[in-house]
């Protein structure tokens, strides 16, 4: 009798939710999301704003942002979801992953749990929330959207003339997050759970578009635990020269090859020639092969192979797609010997 | 067993559900087909469904060129069958002065459509669509669009913007984009005294250049605001980035008495700047003769609610007033402190009403009222007011010896007229109040002209002319109302109140000069006379604040056995 | 109770959910629970990205000139650097033999060398074929045979409001990213494209746009105003976004198989674009002749056909010109090259003329030049 009671109580009671239409659908995690974003003043340069997001990644006030001028700011400030005003210290910052940590004084604050990301899948309700155009004050909520997880990539972006530091995994968010205020701002999936923080507004290289992208919450998990990105880890034969990159022919001669590099702006990358013995050789590369891709990698240019090369891990090897003729070819290239 | 089997397979299926979410990635099509049915089924319905109720929506959404060039425009939104309609004061900007512009509609033709009301303070104008095939019998009658409930919104819900974006609509049919309200409340600074967005709604719909002046519609096809702002990033130019902006509805539905009456509406003060004082909201100044002031209250007041309203910050407060037209009655809650010796009492509260004065527009804008047009808004309210409340007019009125006798043809469902007689005689019920000269078993004379006076348009048509003129909007318990107002040649004013979606006469007031409204009359409880729809009480309340309740004591289906004295018309 | 009552309890209660929740979408009109709806949501939209995929391709490009974008008048006419980005982009299997169907927008500079590559890892050199100027197409053909195709999304079906989805890899990784919008409108840009409010930008110009269902309704390209190559590229995510429908790359794709580039077709004229006022006043309304007026005639086809200023034109190949709308619509269909017949109305008579569309260059080459003649 119980058993059939509880059977119809819970039957009962979705039917009544079945006609609660006037709730949003995501509004429990907008909810979540709002108390534990916070807005970021302080002071702004040029065309840099002066304000931006945190998310609380503790109890005890402790908030991840994204490295930007505000960090500089003797006048750091914090005003959380209540209204609340509180002075701000940075205690950490992260310049390979551009995040910074902040911290002010306050006690049972809600928090971000660190979470995961990667059971979210391009199609998955995001919700997004960040202080944009700094439209709330006070304790007006934040800026709340929706969109969906768009996929998952490596940033390769620019910053005005400059290359962004930051160019490991980005998940791609179908909602426009590049805009003043957002950065530092958090994505959420639809339950409410914290998978990623939105960094600087940046445009991409490959599509020559302000990207709307966030790093992955285990990114930021592994920033919390003061973990060394990977991205930054470069062992190669090269060494990077002062202005970070392989000097012009070093990394050719280390792998064997030539490229027959005519100058100017597009440079398509063709193998000049190839020495015998080397690693190119014993792959397979012929004069007169288009290099047109490197470990998925399309390279359209001279340089992009010398980069590509340079990039390369000791002892990782090189798949390699040329165009011979009409025909693509993919070879294996191995540093046996290593570069010289 | 069938509630068995029924159950058996609920689990297997259950059982296969949960394996498929439990999969990562790979083959999945097996799967995918067993998810696929009812959950795209499910997914399906509700796409129809908004489908159906966006196609609805556009009908009555409108392209608004100022030109027949069509280089430039914006939107609309119609919200009556008869081609009234919505948009914002900007985009009517363009033909203030010659207040003809064009209108395209989803059926593909361009209509001619007329600017009516203005609220340039709150960026909205009301307009008017013309042109409906003459031939055909009956009014024109455009598909429309109800309106919704603004306050009832929520962070988080599907909202869609309906317009025409970069003009891209060549043949009037509107760009639906979908999105969701991404803030309520929100406050954008205006430039100049235009484009002051207060209380608004922001979303995340795509909002382009074009958009201004079209609806944001809930999934119900309710309008529930006028978009008219983005926030655009310098980078990218005028193109959105998900910050647009509307007028909320609820903001827009004090202002459409004035705006359908012809008028430029003007938004309210009360005459105070508030500041924040720790966690409280202080009266910081108040201008001398303010509204506040003469409702009683003071510096240093510490303001508890506004509107019905708890507010917290001077923000919150700018938010509330930006919404709300000049003259409006406005109840405020304020503590007092206590005085300097009064130690230890806490404040007192104080609850005022006050009516907020014109904010004046910064650069000031001439508008005419368009009379002839006011006047026939005023006799298309009264016949709202007829067929809501199954009255029609009579043709003689009549009164003496402390009776009233009107007669007249009410119409019911069945529209077969029948006639009939109501004869208010004495003794009337008086309860309440001492007004003078009330005398048990009659009518003092000033009495029965008042109610003679605010019978005038509910009993006979009159001939609206000199005199007449529909007002700006007001709120009467919570209601906002027309207001049609009568000037006698003798100073003496009269308005009479209808609510604004239901036409129900709300109140009835008289006033001298130029004082307020002084004699206020309530209508109570509509009571059925046979084919009669009539308040049967009414409250009466004085310049000195008494008060006095009437009611409708007889009914009578004959005509009077005594021949009354015929009085004309007033 | 005890505990297998309890077990029975909690047993019951949660079958029957389940059982509500099957049954509750199949059998009446009530609203799912929203918590559900959401979840089904992600779970359609997961596998309609997955149904199309294997039809959507990344195609790399290399070499080829930077376009560069003329800006200024006159004297001060200079050519202005356009920096197009490096990365990959994306087509659309057309045939089971190879016909890619992708944006012009990703083939401006010409490149020397195209390589397509699908999902299954099969990679292929392409071939550009032609190119459609007005819908801004590209069509790449790589020799293959088993090219996985998507299915189609018949275009009078289509209906604003309802979801739709664009998937490019423009940004690079290995499954092309998605964008979930609704369609904004249909019959857009003289009838050639659907709108959408998904994210349409060079991330997936030439990728599909499709349903819930992956059902393909038309390829993602740019348009916007102006007549140049990157017109439109400035609106890219900002919820104004376009694709050609089916309907028109049936038409279209089988001509540019023929090898040759599709140019506007023009007449030379200009029109009174102006449409009829429903009861407006004397020289508004609708006049006894339902076309488009023409204003002034510039050398070229209708002139060589005799057309004159005032003749109103009705009928383009038998397809009526109420409004300069409908004009226009029949143009987008025909091409430089192309022989039409138009209808015309002139002093009360109907007359008819056998015209050979131009290309805007022939027009402009055919423009009396500035200086008069001595």
């Amino acid at each position: 009798m119980a058993a059939i009671l509880a059977a119809l109580l819970m039957a009962a009671q979705r039917a009544s939710t079945d006609h609660e239409r006037a709730a949003g659908p995501f509004a429990d995690a907008i909810r979540a999301a709002q108390q534990r974003v916070v807005k970021l003043y302080g002071g702004g340069i040029g065309m840099e704003q002066g304000y931006g997001s945190g998310v609380i990644v503790s109890a005890d006030g402790g908030i991840v942002t994204t490295i930007s001028v505000l960090l500089e700011s003797p006048s750091l400030r914090v005003v959380l979801w209540d209204g609340r005003k509180l002075e701000a210290r940075v205690t950490a910052r992260d310049e390979a992953r551009q995040l910074a940590e902040i911290q002010v004084d306050a006690r049972d604050l809600p928090y971000f749990e660190p979470g995961r990301s990667d059971h979210l899948q391009p199609g998955d309700w995001l919700i997004f929330a960040a202080n944009v155009f700094k439209v709330a004050e006070g304790d007006e909520p934040v800026t709340a959207m929706v969109g969906v997880l768009s996929g998952r990539a490596t940033l390769e972006a620019r910053r005005r003339a400059q290359d962004f530091v930051y160019e490991g995994p980005v998940l791609l968010a179908d909602v426009i997050v590049a805009t003043p205020g957002s950065a530092g701002g958090a994505l959420l999936d639809a339950d409410g759970r914290l998978v990623g923080v939105v960094g600087k507004a940046v445009i991409s290289k490959r599509t020559n578009t302000w990207v709307n992208y966030a790093l992955p919450v285990e990114e930021v998990a592994a920033f919390l635990r003061r973990e060394a990105t990977p991205a930054l880890n470069r062992v190669a034969g090269a060494e990077p020269s002062a202005s970070g990159i392989a000097s012009e022919r070093t990394v050719e001669v280390a792998w064997g090859l030539r490229l027959f590099d005519v100058g100017g702006v597009v440079r398509p990358a063709f193998v000049e020639r190839v020495r015998v013995d080397s690693a190119a050789a014993r792959a397979g590369l012929w004069p007169g092969d288009l290099i047109v891709s490197m470990n998925g990698q399309a390279l359209a240019t001279c340089g992009d192979v010398r980069a590509a090369l340079a990039k390369l891990k000791a002892g990782q090897r090189a798949t390699l797609v040329v165009k011979r003729r009409e025909e693509l070819v993919t070879l294996e290239m191995a540093p046996e010997a290593g570069p010289q | 067993m069938r509630h068995g089997r029924g159950l058996a397979i609920s689990g297997v299926v259950a059982a296969a559900h949960a394996l498929a979410l439990c999969a990562a990635g790979g083959e999945m099509d097996e799967v995918d087909r067993l998810i696929a049915g009812p959950t795209l089924r499910a997914v399906r319905t509700d796409e129809a469904r908004r489908i159906a109720v966006l196609e609805k929506a556009a009908r009555a959404v409108v392209c608004i060129f100022p030109d027949r060039e069509r280089s430039s425009g914006g939107s609309g939104v119609l919200i009556s069958a008869d081609g009234y309609g919505l948009t914002n004061f900007h985009v009517a900007g363009g033909f203030v002065e010659t207040r003809r512009g064009y209108g395209g509609l989803s059926d593909g033709r361009l209509y001619p459509l007329r600017l009516v009301g203005v609220d340039p303070g709150g960026d909205v104008a009301l307009f008017k669509l013309e042109g409906q095939d003459r031939a055909e019998a009956g009014p024109a009658a455009f598909d429309f669009a109800p309106l919704g409930d603004s306050d009832a919104l929520e962070v988080g819900q599907w909202v869609a913007v309906l317009g025409n974006p970069f003009t891209l609509a060549e043949d009037y049919t509107p760009t639906v984009t979908l999105g969701v309200i991404s803030g309520l409340h929100r406050y954008q600074e205006g430039q100049g005294n235009l484009l002051e967005y207060a209380d608004c709604i922001q979303v995340s719909t795509s909002i382009n250049p074009g958009n201004s002046g079209g609806p944001l519609f809930d999934l119900e096809g309710r309008v529930i605001g006028i978009n008219g702002r983005a926030s655009f990033a310098e980078e990218r130019g005028r193109v959105n980035v998900g910050l647009g902006y509307a007028v909320s509805i609820n903001q827009i539905k004090r202002f459409l008495p004035g705006l359908r009456a012809g008028r430029l509406c003007s938004h309210g003060t009360l005459g105070i700047m508030v500041r924040r004082v720790g966690p409280s909201l202080i009266i910081g100044a108040i201008q001398g003769l303010s509204p506040a002031e003469r409702a009683g209250l003071q510096l240093g007041d510490e303001l508890l609610e506004v509107a019905g309203r708890p507010l917290r910050t001077p923000n919150q407060y700018n938010n509330l007033l930006a919404t709300l037209p000049a003259n409006w009655p406005v109840r405020v809650k304020v503590r007092r402190p206590p005085p300097l010796d009064g130690a230890g009492h806490p404040g007192r509260e104080i609850d005022a009403v006050a009516r907020l004065e014109p904010l004046p527009l910064r650069t000031p804008l001439v508008y005419t009222v368009d009379l002839e047009h006011n006047h026939a808004q005023i006799a298309w309210l009264l016949d709202e007011f007829e067929q809501r409340n199954s009255m029609r007019v009579s043709d003689r009125l009549s009164a003496g010896r402390g009776a009233l006798t009107w007669s007249g043809q009410a119409r019911d469902d069945a529209a077969a007229a029948r006639p009939f007689w109501v004869t208010v005689t004495p003794p009337f019920d008086v309860t309440g109040g001492a007004a003078a000269g009330v005398r048990a078993g009659g009518l003092p004379e000033v009495i029965a002209r008042e109610w003679a006076g605010l019978s005038v348009p509910l009993v006979s048509r009159p001939a609206i002319g000199l005199g007449w003129e529909m007002l700006d909007g007001d709120e009467v318990a919570g209601e906002v109302v027309y207001v049609v107002e009568r000037r006698l040649s003798d100073g003496q004013r009269v308005r009479w109140k209808f609510g604004l979606t239901t036409a129900v006469l709300r109140q009835v007031t008289f006033s001298q000069g130029d004082e307020a409204e002084a004699i206020v009359w309530t209508p109570g409880e509509i009571a059925t006379w046979g084919e009669l729809r009539w308040p049967q009480t009414w409250l009466r309340r004085d310049r000195a604040g008494a008060e006095l309740s009437l009611e409708i004591a007889a009914y009578v289906a004959e005509p009077p056995a005594e021949p009354s004295r015929e009085r004309r018309k007033p | 109770m005890n505990l297998r009552a309890k077990f029975a309890a909690r047993a019951i209660a949660l079958l029957s959910c389940t059982w509500t929740a099957l049954r509750g979408p199949a059998q009446d009109a009530e609203p799912a629970r929203t918590a559900d709806l959401q979840r089904q949501q992600q779970q359609v939209f997961r596998a309609a990205l997955r149904r199309v995929a294997p039809c959507v391709v990344r195609i790399e490009t290399i070499g080829g000139a930077q376009p560069v974008r003329a800006v200024g008048e006159g004297d001060e006419r200079v050519a202005a650097g356009f920096r197009q980005a490096d990365g990959p982009t994306t087509g659309v299997i057309w045939s089971a033999d190879g016909l890619i169907v992708s944006s012009s927008f990703n083939f401006i500079r010409d490149p020397a060398i195209i390589t397509v590559a699908l999902g299954d890892g099969r990679r292929f050199v392409g071939k550009l074929v032609a190119r459609d100027q007005a819908a801004r197409l590209a069509l790449v053909k790589v020799e293959a045979a088993d090219l996985p195709v998507p299915q189609w999304l018949p275009t009078p079906e289509l209906r604003p409001g309802q979801w739709a989805l664009a998937a490019g890899f423009g940004h690079g990784s290995d499954e092309p990213a998605v964008s979930v919008g609704v369609v904004s409108a249909l019959g857009r840009m003289s009838g050639l494209a659907v709108q959408t409010d998904a994210k349409i930008s060079p991330a997936n110009y030439g990728g599909p746009l499709f349903d819930i269902e992956g059902r393909v309704i038309g390829v993602c390209v740019p348009m916007g105003p102006g007549e140049d190559e990157i017109a439109g590229v400035e609106w890219y995510d900002s919820g104004i976004g376009f694709a050609v429908p089916h309907e028109h790359l049936a038409r279209r794709v089988p001509r540019l198989m023929q090898g040759r580039d599709l140019r506007r077709g023009l007449l030379g004229v200009m029109l009174d674009l102006r449409d009829p006022v429903q009861g407006g006043g004397e020289d508004e309304r609708p006049g006894p002749v339902a076309g488009v007026t023409i204003v002034e005639i510039t050398p070229g086809p209708a002139a060589a056909g005799g057309l004159q200023p005032g003749d109103i034109l009705t009928h383009i190949d038998g397809l009526p010109t109420p409004r300069p709308l409908d004009f226009r619509r029949a143009m987008a269909q025909r091409f430089a090259g192309d022989a039409i017949e138009a209808m015309y109305h002139r002093a009360g008579e109907t007359r008819t003329a056998k015209l050979t569309l131009s290309s805007a260059d022939e027009i402009r080459a055919l423009a009396p030049t500035s200086q008069p003649a001595p």
